[in-house]
């Protein structure tokens, strides 16, 4: 009691002395250098494999690692394990993460599966409904919470609600958005994830030789010089990384993002290169790509640490060393991932904004016809398909018959006829 | 330093023995119908007559035209947030103008990115055309994004040592109220673009729940509903719920025959006075004869001395009563959900605005989770969207290519054969024109 007090009173003169890694006892420093540089290589080697396995994989790798990092988080609101509260609130959160991620991804599958999802019969219902299904749940859940709620433990509980939201904004919404870029493309999972992971290496690199000013009281061992190295190092890796663009072996319409194109180099460079190198150069070849990784290296290591920042003021506020401890070294998941999850949400909202091209597909065109015309127009739409292919010659004359307005059901007659559109 | 240790203890020891005490007495409190008559109806006085105000305001408010109520309901966000936001001042002492700032910047930014979204969507025609506005329009998202990333990183650079609980609670707490109140109050604006009856509707059914389930519980409220709100009966609530259904199928019934409530919003100037007309009309507003069973016939023959073979409705009387039952059985959770914060915090009610109710909050709580639920029912399920065959057409024609359009041909076969209105496949007839093009090509 009586030394929380003193110093409490200290702190607010002097700063708390914290010794910068620059700084620490030789030994000490290499000693924590290795056991994290192993347990680095360890997971950029496991992180490589899944990405070579195949997107689903990677998917399945993102929705593991959000549900390993919602846990722990969570951790830190529940009370101890005895606590009659503690089942409630862990059933609580599990349903509510089920139900988030039952309304997220089913979000993303209608999206890029249109032509698969909307075309089966018992698909189709929840694919339609899919909000208000989600909707359901959700408001089940919040009833649930509503009814359970205890005299004595409200403000507990509240508290544990909101917490368990902003876990769910935070981590569960956010990893979201990391796997709709695998789906746009790999690369827009690599080029962000990439780029953190540099940032933390160089940062902790440039921090481990030349660390002198301490950056954030709320991250004492982060230096400056750490931060703006990473910064520089970063960027130049960026640009580098894009040399191995040759993901897909799967042919797609390439994104004009990918194709290099001439630039016309300024006279000063020109002249200069003429000089320097005797060589005349005019132009230079640059796809837009590089230039957007540039700003996706400025993002990574400008603003993402700052989810950093923000997890160790979590920490602080709860009085916990660490998230977790399944990463000798490093920590728990979270402790490594705090950053990834602003990051691919930024990659995600800028790629929608700036690169991503809008185009008609079959899948677009399907869920048009599907969800917005009536079944009158859908089979009037389908004589006109059939009659086009027919003029073109690509198909059969025959097929009109059998497959046009000769060929309706019974059920389907009764639904035209009864002048109910469905 | 001693006497305040002692306090403390003090206190903590009164709690315990309260919560000792609560878990065996129940809290004795007096229900509507058991107070003494004078008490009683000098209440009723009070709240009939400020409920009457409230009406009135807005009804004069609706007739006025579509902005003004949008701009109704960014008010009452506004004042709901506040009221919110202004319960966990409480924890902010050393920092209240750091906590103000940052709930008003995220206020602002919210709504500039929801209401962005909306105006985007609804009036594409105006937006996208503007030479200034379409940058904004294209990279809406990209830019509210943004702004609350900066909301987000000052919030980090002004953590301060010894605050870090507290400025985390006042973070969690802003998310919360501008989740549960400004994200669901811009679903009420968009359901009033959808047309003024998605909002009257089910703003109505709550009010009526309201106002009959608080005089059939004055009248008859016998047993308690829920521990949380000790003066609802189980009374209240039940009668409240048929009185809704009743009130809101004649309701859906009157304001259907409006084309001002009816039709979607295209101009927001307009007025209830204005001359609109909309075409088409959504067909949960036609109403259609539906085949009496014959028992019914029979009845009515013998009582009416009328043959009615048919009955006349129109689908939206029975969304009403969809919405009635929700209004009635869910959306009092989100008025239960309130109670628990206002308990949660040992407060009364979240403000003093309206005489004899309280807040504006302590009104409008169940308000947001019918709003959402009527927003997402009606985009699900009553929502027409206007396509027609010929625009579909020339996009298959003019943006698909043949391979494209050949395997669109098979999925709309495959889907219509799957829903059972078409009898036969043609694969045979398809892989041979797919070959026949893939050689082409």
């Amino acid at each position: 009691m009586a030394g929380k007090k003193r110093s409490a009173k200290n702190n607010t003169e002097t700063v708390e002395k914290v010794t910068l890694l620059a700084d620490e006892s030789t030994k000490k420093k290499w000693q924590n250098w290795w056991v994290r540089t192993i347990t680095t290589f360890m997971m950029i080697g496991a992180f490589f494999f899944v990405l070579a396995s195949g997107h689903i994989w990677v998917i399945l790798m993102v929705i593991a690692i959000s549900t390993v990092v919602y846990n722990e988080v969570l951790q830190i609101a529940q009370g101890p394990a005895k606590d009659s509260n503690f089942r409630w609130f862990k059933t609580m959160s599990w349903y509510f993460l089920v139900t988030t991620t039952y309304f997220l991804y089913g979000e993303s599958i209608i999206y890029y599966f249109q032509s698969v999802v909307l075309v089966d019969r018992i698909l189709l219902p929840f694919a339609t409904h899919h909000r208000f299904i989600s909707f359901v749940l959700y408001i089940i859940g919040f009833v649930f919470f509503v009814t359970n709620l205890k005299k004595g433990l409200y403000k507990r509980q509240f508290r544990q609600f909101g917490w368990m939201h902003m876990a769910l904004i935070l981590v569960v919404f956010q990893s979201h958005f990391i796997v709709n870029n695998i789906l746009e493309g790999l690369i827009w999972f690599f080029i962000p994830t990439s780029l953190v992971i540099c940032n933390d290496i160089f940062a902790y690199i440039c921090g481990f030789f030349w660390g002198r000013n301490q950056l954030i009281t709320l991250s004492p061992k982060k230096t400056i010089e750490g931060f703006v190295g990473g910064w520089i190092c970063t960027m130049i890796f960026g640009l580098l990384d894009l040399s191995m663009s040759a993901w897909s072996d799967i042919t797609c319409p390439v994104n004009p993002v990918f194709i290099t194109v001439p630039w016309k180099l300024p006279d000063t460079c020109i002249t200069i290169f003429k000089t320097l190198l005797q060589k005349d150069i005019t132009e230079v070849w640059i796809a837009p790509i590089q230039l957007h990784t540039l700003v996706m290296a400025c993002f990574a290591s400008l603003v993402a640490p700052f989810g950093g920042f923000f997890a160790s003021g979590v920490k602080r506020a709860f009085n916990v060393k660490d998230f977790g401890h399944s990463i000798p070294g490093h920590g728990g998941m979270t402790d490594r991932m705090d950053c990834q999850f602003l990051m691919g949400f930024f990659a995600s909202i800028y790629y929608q904004s700036f690169i991503k091209t809008y185009t008609m597909s079959v899948g677009t065109l399907l869920s048009s016809i599907i969800n917005n015309l009536s079944l009158n127009d859908q089979l009037e739409l389908l004589e006109r398909i059939l009659t086009y292919f027919v003029n073109q010659g690509i198909l059969d004359p025959a097929v009109l018959q059998k497959c046009g307005a000769s060929a309706l059901t019974e059920s389907a007659r009764q639904v035209l006829e009864s002048g109910i559109t469905s | 330093m001693a006497p305040k240790q002692r306090k403390i203890n003090k206190d903590s020891v009164a709690t315990n023995v309260n919560n000792a005490v609560g878990a065996v007495v129940e809290e004795a409190t007096t229900l509507l119908a058991a107070e003494p008559p004078s008490k009683k109806w000098q209440n009723w006085w009070i709240r009939t007559f400020t409920t009457l105000i409230m009406i009135g305001i807005f009804f004069l408010i609706l007739a006025s035209g579509y902005i003004w109520s949008i701009i109704m309901v960014m008010i009452i966000t506004v004042l709901v947030y506040r009221e919110v936001i202004h319960i966990a001042y409480y924890s902010a002492k050393g920092n209240m103008r750091w906590f103000k700032s940052m709930s008003w910047y995220y206020l602002i930014t919210t709504e500039y990115f929801l209401y962005g979204e909306s105006i985007i969507y609804y009036f594409k025609e105006i937006v996208m055309v503007d030479a200034f506005l379409l940058p904004f329009a294209t990279h809406h998202r990209f830019i509210s994004f943004m702004l609350y990333v900066i909301g987000f990183v000052f919030f980090v650079l002004n953590l301060k040592k010894g605050l870090y609980r507290q400025q985390m609670s006042q973070f969690g707490w802003t998310h919360m109220a501008i989740f549960l109140i400004v994200f669901q109050a811009h679903f009420i604006v968009d359901n009033i673009l959808e047309g003024l009856i998605w909002f009257v509707l089910p703003a109505a059914l709550v009010v009526c729940n309201d106002i009959f389930a608080y005089v059939c519980g004055f009248f008859w409220g016998r047993n308690q509903l829920l521990l949380l709100s000790p003066k609802k009966t189980v009374e209240g609530f039940l009668g409240g719920w048929i009185c809704t259904m009743v009130f809101g199928l004649l309701w859906a019934t009157l304001l259907m025959r409006f084309n001002y409530m009816i039709c979607p919003v295209k101009d927001l100037s307009l007025s209830a006075w204005s001359n609109i007309e909309c075409n088409p009309v959504n067909p949960v507003f036609i109403s259609v004869p539906w085949k009496l069973p014959d028992f019914w016939v029979t009845l009515g023959k013998i009582l009416l001395h009328k043959e009615h073979t048919h009955i006349w409705i129109a689908p939206i009387q029975l969304h009403a009563l969809v919405m009635s039952c929700f209004a009635s059985l869910i959306a009092p959770f989100g008025g239960f959900f309130a109670s628990g914060v206002k308990r949660a915090f040992n407060i009364k009610d979240f403000g003093d605005t309206i005489p004899g109710h309280g807040g504006i909050t302590d009104r409008m709580d169940c308000q947001f989770l019918m709003g959402l639920f009527s927003f997402m029912y009606y985009q699900s399920f009553i929502k027409m969207h206007n396509i027609s065959v010929g625009t579909i057409l020339t996009l298959i024609i003019n943006s698909l290519s043949s391979k494209e359009q050949l395997e669109l041909l098979e999925r709309l076969q495959t889907y219509l054969v799957n829903q059972d209105h078409l009898a036969s496949q043609i694969e045979s007839v398809i892989s041979k024109a797919q070959n026949l093009i893939s050689g082409t090509l």
